[in-house]
């Protein structure tokens, strides 16, 4: 049954995600074709808006590196037996207190760590909020959705007076001083924020893979009641889990905003702090995998546009490829842990 | 007497209902768990199944309650081949199972319950609580059809179980290690229970490691070992324990790990003074009382445990060993008094030092082990939450320390590699053993740690634990076989609701811990 390769790393569970994108790419074809376009020419759109161009590659990576970081930002607490869904509000507090920073102070080198750091230590500090409040009784899950609501508002509110850039027609901040901006390579496409996101993405692996704190929060995710007997304080740890799965997420607003919109608006994100839990989901917590998925809906969102631009598609239909993946994969897996149960006992 | 186990002689049919197991193949991965097993179990009859840990007995049990499917193999009822493919098909063939932990609800109450297995929607009819008493009735126990299963002693489950079972008319009833959880009277009520069970023509099988049990109470013993059968015990049959154990065994041969000898298994040990020095109070417990969110409360606990001592804890399950052992390995804070360790309050210890110092063998697999995780990652478990990160280098020096664990405790899994929740109880209980045991601990929490492990492995456990107290530390022993607290401790204290109602050093019989054990304050 086991491949010997130890308890998570059984490969045929690896693949599930892999296949069930694969499947949901087949239970949208006939939606493509209602919506009155070919199959293939659906997907020969859809691809072309990332790999048709070095635009299109940039755009794909700009699209992708909030996902990639709010999907750290939802993993890592999922590993700790917690569901972080107020990946929303966090990306958007980082990003408020990024435009803050960035458009109250002036550059310097390096500036652009000051925006990210403050962005990481405000939206962490929400994520322990939320631990605080779990080891008071309240669920996280249903914390950290209502923190979306206040951060989302709060942010409306604030566009309609301190915040709004009076020389705009529409309620958006002022934009981000030229200091603080991360800037693009390679013929000005490709966003350098990319190296951020590696720099975070191999502190995540290193945090959780490679250290004691990050094997007692896989752990707690395995079993509360083994991590307690073991010495370790759920409390501190749940808080400690949700502040650093914040901070990532504060980190992916921050970075869209110096590296991308350099304003923050009403329609600031797309919905990344949702998407990146079909990331988290689907890379099962684990931190690597968040990267491949991450990128998969970076593509999936940045086509979305162009299959509505030039086919006339409702581009909510892309939407069925992020959700669709995610029931596939929690029903196969469910199907299995029933058949373990039942069928082999425990 | 060696003629008087017949080995694997001719099974003969009969009497009024029979199932006949033929040729029975259950294997996974490389594990033959059950490798051919041939064996007939008969209505009005008391059948014991006697076996080490890992012998097959729990699988051959799954296999014919339809949680697990046969490789190959044939299941006869009264002649006639049946399938059972899932637990409902069982209880069609009149099979009934009551595991060792029960699988009540304890939210809901014993009527609820089995209106929850019979799978009817709606009202509960009237004549269910009716049948439900009445087949208590005629098993010469009452039952509260309305009462709430958490406020029913272990016992009492049990009995509403074969209760249940009896009134769905199984005509075969099957208990997984019925007495391990029992006190001593409420065994002998079991027992009686057999007794009219039989007369009404059901028939028994019971899983136990109690030998002298097997050989009282039963009219058929069968020995399994590594999944075949090895000796029956026919009825009229005389044995003595010792040739069982051998059966069990195999070959007489001592394990490897076992330097004490191996026929002290069995029967009542005389309590023998240990000649070793008993040193300085290193745990000092004062007056702890409160009660954890999960359990019930303590209340004024005082207890001094030396180095180089066993402290026995003696009592019925459920009347503050649990506590005391969350207590006493620091998971849970009481509300008042206070805990030393060499002088020191225990929760002054920073977890890595505390997790070095205090070994913890939990009642409960559930509170050691994380199923999903392999064996040897079950190994390190405190070690890489507190000593050395799971670097690559560390985890291969782990794997390795694990190979060498797994030859030493006996563990037989898959490899290393295995989740822990294919493993066999006895064999995740021999996991947490193995953990705890191997960093020396100065201070052991051992709570029930034999449950579930058959003569030799018992005897194992309790060898490895009188050594550690031999090299200076301190062990708390908790058991509910005063036999074995007898054997084991050098001081028995007595656990009553929550009190330490006594302890006793010297002179320690069972009549003085019964005693102790009666005692209401």
């Amino acid at each position: 049954m086991s491949l010997g390769l130890g308890g998570r790393l059984r490969t045929p569970e690896a693949v599930i995600p892999v296949l069930a994108i694969l499947a949901s790419l087949v239970v949208l074809a006939p939606l493509v074709q209602i919506g009155g376009a070919g199959i293939a020419e659906g997907y020969r759109e859809l691809f072309k808006a990332s790999f048709g161009s070095m635009v299109g590659v940039g755009s794909w990576l700009t699209s992708s590196l909030p996902l990639v970081l709010v999907g750290l930002g939802v993993a890592l607490p999922y590993r700790a037996g917690l569901f972080n869904v107020g990946g929303e509000g966090q990306l958007l507090t980082g990003a408020l207190v990024g435009v803050y920073i960035a458009t109250s102070f002036g550059g310097g080198p390096a500036a652009f760590l000051l925006p990210l750091l403050a962005a990481f230590g405000a939206a962490a500090g929400l994520g322990a909020v939320a631990g605080w409040l779990k080891s008071r009784g309240m669920h996280e899950i249903v914390t950290t959705i209502m923190f979306n609501f206040i951060v989302f508002f709060s942010i409306t509110f604030l566009l309609r007076g301190g915040l709004k850039d009076p020389d705009l027609p529409y309620a958006a901040s002022r934009a981000a001083l030229d200091g603080f901006r991360l800037g693009r390579f390679a013929g000005d496409d490709i966003p350098y924020g990319i190296f951020i996101a590696a720099v975070v993405v191999a502190a995540s692996i290193y945090l959780a893979d490679y250290t004691r704190l990050g094997w007692r929060l896989g752990l707690l995710g395995q079993s509360d009641a083994v991590a307690v007997r073991q010495g370790v304080n759920l409390a501190r740890s749940r808080t400690m889990a949700l502040a650093l799965g914040g901070g990532l997420a504060g980190l992916g607003g921050a970075v869209e905003l110096l590296g991308n919109q350099y304003r923050i608006g009403a329609h600031f994100s797309p919905g990344w702090g949702f998407t990146a839990i079909a990331v988290a989901l689907l890379a099962r917590g684990r931190m690597l995998p968040v990267v491949p998925f991450a990128l998969y809906f970076g593509f999936l969102q940045n086509g979305e546009v162009r299959l509505q631009a030039i086919l006339g598609i409702p581009g909510n239909l892309v939407l069925i490829l992020v959700a669709a993946p995610v029931i596939i994969v929690a029903a196969v897996s469910g199907f299995r842990a029933y058949r373990r149960t039942v069928m082999v006992g425990t | 007497m060696g003629a008087a186990i017949d080995h694997l002689g001719p099974v003969t049919a009969g009497e009024t209902s029979s199932l006949a197991v033929t040729g029975l193949h259950k294997h996974f991965g490389r594990v033959r768990a059950n490798d051919g097993i041939d064996l007939t179990f008969r209505g009005g009859e008391v059948h014991a199944l006697l076996g080490e840990n890992g012998a097959g007995k729990s699988t051959l049990i799954k296999c014919l309650t339809g949680i697990y499917r046969l490789d190959s193999g044939r299941i006869e009822i009264d002649g006639r081949e049946v399938s059972i493919r899932d637990p409902a098909d069982s209880r069609q063939c009149g099979i009934a199972v009551v595991h060792q932990s029960s699988t009540l609800i304890s939210r809901l109450t014993l009527l609820e319950n089995v209106v929850l297995q019979e799978g009817r929607l709606g009202r509960i009819p009237g004549e269910l609580a009716d049948r439900l008493v009445e087949s208590g009735d005629r098993l010469g126990f009452s039952i509260d059809p309305k009462a709430r299963v958490e406020s029913l002693s272990v016992g009492d489950l049990q009995r509403a179980e074969i209760a249940r079972a009896f009134m769905q008319e199984a005509w075969l009833v099957i208990l997984d290690e019925p007495t391990a959880v029992l006190a001593p009277v409420e065994r002998a009520s079991l027992f009686e229970l057999f007794g009219s069970l039989t007369s009404q023509g059901v028939g028994v099988v019971f899983v136990t490691h109690h030998l002298a049990e097997a050989l009282s109470e039963s009219n058929r013993t069968t020995v399994l070992r590594d999944g075949r059968v090895v000796g029956r015990l026919e009825p009229g049959q005389q044995a003595e324990e010792a040739e069982l154990v051998r059966l069990i065994v195999g070959d007489g041969a001592p394990h490897p790990s076992v330097s004490g000898p191996v026929d002290g298994a069995h029967g009542v040990a005389p309590h023998t003074p240990v000649a070793h020095d008993v040193g300085d109070v290193l745990v000092d417990v004062r007056s702890v009382s409160g009660a954890p969110l999960w359990g019930r409360s303590l209340h004024e606990v005082d207890l001094k445990i030396c180095r180089g001592e066993v402290l026995g804890i003696a009592g019925v399950e459920g009347n503050g060993q649990r506590e005391l052992s969350a207590l006493l390995t620091g998971s849970w804070e009481p509300d008042a008094g206070t805990v030393l360790l060499d002088g020191r309050l225990l929760r002054d210890y920073p977890p890595p030092e505390r997790s070095e110092l205090v070994g913890d063998v939990p009642d409960d697999h559930l509170l050691a082990t994380c199923g999903e995780l392999s064996v040897w990652e079950n190994i390190a478990l405190g070690t890489f939450a507190w000593q050395e990160a799971p670097t690559p280098r560390h985890k291969a020096r782990q794997r390795r320390a694990a190979t060498e664990l797994v030859e030493e405790f006996d563990i037989r899994s898959d490899g290393i590699g295995a989740p822990v929740r294919q493993l066999s109880g006895g064999n995740r209980r021999r996991v947490i053993l193995a953990r705890e045991l191997r960093k020396h601990p100065l201070l052991l929490v051992a709570t029930y740690p034999t449950r579930g492990l058959d003569v030799r492995s018992a005897e194992q456990v309790r060898f490895w634990v009188r050594r550690l107290a031999t090299q200076g530390s301190s062990v708390v022993y908790m058991s509910t076989e005063l036999e074995e607290i007898i054997e084991v401790s050098d001081r028995v204290a007595v656990m009553v609701r929550g009190r330490i109602s006594g302890v006793l050093s010297e002179d320690i019989t069972i009549g003085g811990i019964g005693n102790l054990m009666l005692q209401e304050r």
